[in-house]
């Protein structure tokens, strides 16, 4: 990984010889965080419990921990892009800090609720008795903890998928998973029964028996509904105030009136995008309500429980056809049906693509997504032709989907892929090769590769190729090397070309199709666009294809910077 | 921190402004013991001019209401900014405070019940 820049970071510390004084030296310290530009939109709710948490560790340390205008209490902060750090220091007797954080005082204690405040506060609270005395205070930013959960339910839901697991087991799972990430009383995960065109319970938690029995949305009534027309993510976090035209939750009786609830959205065969149901949260537990931030981790979430939810639906689909021999057409669907529609515009950059899917099947595959003012794509090529590697490209794209947006490089992202994959690869016996690139409209094109054959990239200027190699193993092998990254600028009129080794398949070369004779035909046709490029190139490429025994997969992505 | 104490009748309005946190807290007990002692059977802390309260402040307004059910008084907390309610969600401490929108309803609601 590379050094930290120093605008991603903020440090500052504090000695106080007295409370005098306290709250607004924690103020003005935030203060001073919110003008480094990094930091300068965290959450104001993140930034209350910052200022709770210091003023309750440095209390702690005048009341209990003896300082005082001689023995100064000491409070270190530091800000990272994926954590907060606070520690305070005192130079008093110290505590037994693990029976004290154990203890929740009850509804009438007067006192001790500072450290189970600090406990709910943080995500570490961590304390070592000594000479200072030191509490030391981790929050981390809700960017790395939207990654980790999300990677955590993909990797429960994979596994309930390999196991086999009837859909209402995945069902509980996802509910108990959110319960316990949201910390939540109630939540309700309501499906689509097209017979009476209500939303009815799937699986709940804390609802009485009754009222699950009694519960039939229809399309647009309440929160619930709302959401499933729309299919449009809510939180409504105070319901006195919604509009006349917004939705009101349908029933009383909740402890808060903080909700939040998102379109289950599935991609079925067939028939377009579809939402099949909506998952709702309310109550949480320590009173808190719902933030923008958690609307987002639970639609990250819900889409990649729809993946695992369509994938077992197929696995059912191939176990009614068992010895029809119809598993090539299935295989040939769930491919057909996770490549993009139509691509992304950014800047002066024309992409496009062709998934050429072999009837025996195969685990090619490509993406492109806008991200920011940019865009984010992968080529990949699961190894095997068979349900399972058609199963295992579904996952490739739900985790890259979902982690599409983070921050860091393609070769941080194409290493947590890996992390995410690694287990189900081994037990598969399967490998994925692949590119994770990145294109910024200044015409920079950064990219990460795994084992895959290497990026074309066609100078313009120069009429010239170079080829990029990939430094990483494929996935499924282990490789702890720190992240890779390969940049490009691009110069008006240059081609990038991604692609899998179908293209370049060796058997090709006896009928006279090879990357030279590739190359000269891109060269000859560069006044296309890129949409006739590579329509060009799939009829040069055909004949050749068509003549192997067992043809495999091609997937072939073309970039390019307008002149 | 700012404590302006009103009487009407055997209720005590306590019009707060500032933070309620370990440096200010024995400010606020203070003026709780003096009306307490003198004429206040029924409390209504203004909170809606308090824009923090740290666990300490909370200990203050536990002792009142230990103090007061214990003699059958009532205590009304009034017009808490969100920052203030979310550390009495945080410590579940709403369901046990009595929480009102203003002092004036608060008022209104002791009224009501006498």
């Amino acid at each position: 990984m590379s050094e930290v820049k120093p605008s991603r970071r903020f440090k500052k510390d504090l000695s106080l010889n007295s409370l005098r004084g306290l709250e607004s030296q924690v103020t003005s310290l935030l203060k001073a965080l919110a003008k480094v530009p990094f930091f300068s939109n965290l959450p104001k709710g993140l930034l209350g419990d910052l200022k709770l948490g210091m003023i309750e560790g440095l209390s702690n340390a005048f009341i209990h921990g003896g300082s005082n205008a001689k023995r100064p209490a000491k409070l270190r902060f530091e800000a990272l892009p994926k954590k907060i750090e606070i520690c305070i220091e005192d130079s008093g007797e110290g505590f037994p800090f693990q029976a004290a954080l154990r203890r929740r005082p009850s509804d009438i204690e007067a006192n001790g609720r500072g450290l189970w405040i600090l406990k709910n506060l943080f995500d570490t609270v961590g304390y070592r008795r000594g000479r200072p005395n030191r509490l030391v205070l981790v929050r981390k930013l809700t960017r790395q903890q939207r990654l980790d959960d999300a990677i955590e339910l993909f990797n429960m839901l994979q596994e309930g998928i390999q196991q086999l697991k009837p859909k209402h087991h995945l069902y509980d799972r996802f509910m108990d998973f959110v319960v316990e990430a949201f910390n939540v009383e109630r939540a309700s995960f309501l499906i689509y029964d097209p017979e009476s065109g209500k939303l009815k319970v799937a699986t709940s938690r804390g609802l009485s028996p009754k009222l699950i029995e009694k519960i039939a949305v229809g399309s647009g009534e309440g929160v619930a509904g709302y959401v499933f027309k729309t299919s449009r993510p809510l939180l409504v976090n105070n319901v006195t105030k919604v509009g006349m035209n917004d939705p009101r939750p349908r029933r009383k009786g909740y402890h808060t009136s903080s909700f939040v609830s998102v379109p289950i959205i599935a991609s079925p065969l067939h028939i377009g995008e579809e939402t099949i149901g909506v998952l709702n949260l309310t109550d949480r537990r320590d009173g808190s309500r719902f933030s923008s931030n958690d609307l987002k981790l639970l639609n990250v979430m819900a889409a990649q429980a729809a993946s695992a939810f369509r994938i077992r639906d197929l696995l059912d689909t191939v176990k009614q056809h068992e010895g029809l021999n119809r598993e090539p057409e299935i295989v040939h669907e769930i491919q057909s049906r996770l490549l993009p529609e139509k691509f992304p515009t950014v800047g002066d950059l024309e992409i496009s693509g062709h998934c050429q899917l072999s009837m025996r099947g195969g685990g090619d595959y490509y993406d492109v997504i806008p991200v920011g003012d940019g865009l984010r794509g992968v080529v990949a090529d699961v190894s095997g032709h068979d349900v399972g590697s058609a199963i295992t490209m579904a996952s490739f794209r739900a985790i890259f989907r979902s982690m599409v947006f983070d921050p860091n490089s393609p070769g941080y992202l194409l290493q947590v892929l890996r992390w995410a994959m690694h287990e189900d690869l081994i037990k598969l016996h399967q490998f994925i090769s692949c590119w994770v690139f990145e294109y910024r409209p200044s015409g920079v094109f950064r990219v990460s590769g795994a084992g895959h054959p290497p990026v074309m990239h066609y100078r313009a200027a120069q009429k010239k190729w170079s080829f990029l190699f990939s430094n990483h193993l494929p996935l499924g092998l282990e490789d702890e090397s720190k992240p890779q990254n390969k940049k490009i600028v691009l110069e008006k009129g240059d081609l990038i070309i991604l692609y899998t080794d179908g293209l370049f398949d060796p058997r090709m070369r006896a009928t006279g199709f090879d990357k030279q004779k590739f190359c000269e035909r891109v060269e000859n046709i560069l006044h296309l666009s890129t949409a006739e490029l590579v329509r060009e190139i799939v009829r040069e490429v055909a004949p050749h294809h068509m003549a192997l025994n067992n043809p495999d997969d091609i997937a072939l992505l073309v970039l390019r910077r307008r002149s | 921190m700012r404590v302006n104490a009103k009487e009407v009748g055997d209720i005590c309005i306590l019009e707060i402004e500032g933070e309620v946190d370990a440096e200010h807290s024995a400010q606020l007990k203070k003026a709780i013991v003096k009306a307490r002692d003198e004429f206040a059977k029924h409390f209504i802390l203004d909170l809606s001019r308090v824009s923090f309260i740290d666990s300490t402040g909370l200990g203050v307004l536990i002792s009142l209401m230990r103090h007061l059910n214990e003699n059958s008084g009532r205590l009304k907390l009034a017009g808490l900014q969100d920052e203030v309610r979310s550390i009495f969600e945080i410590t579940r401490l709403y369901k046990v405070f009595d929480l009102v929108p203003s002092a004036e309803d608060a008022l209104k609601d002791f009224q009501k019940k006498k």
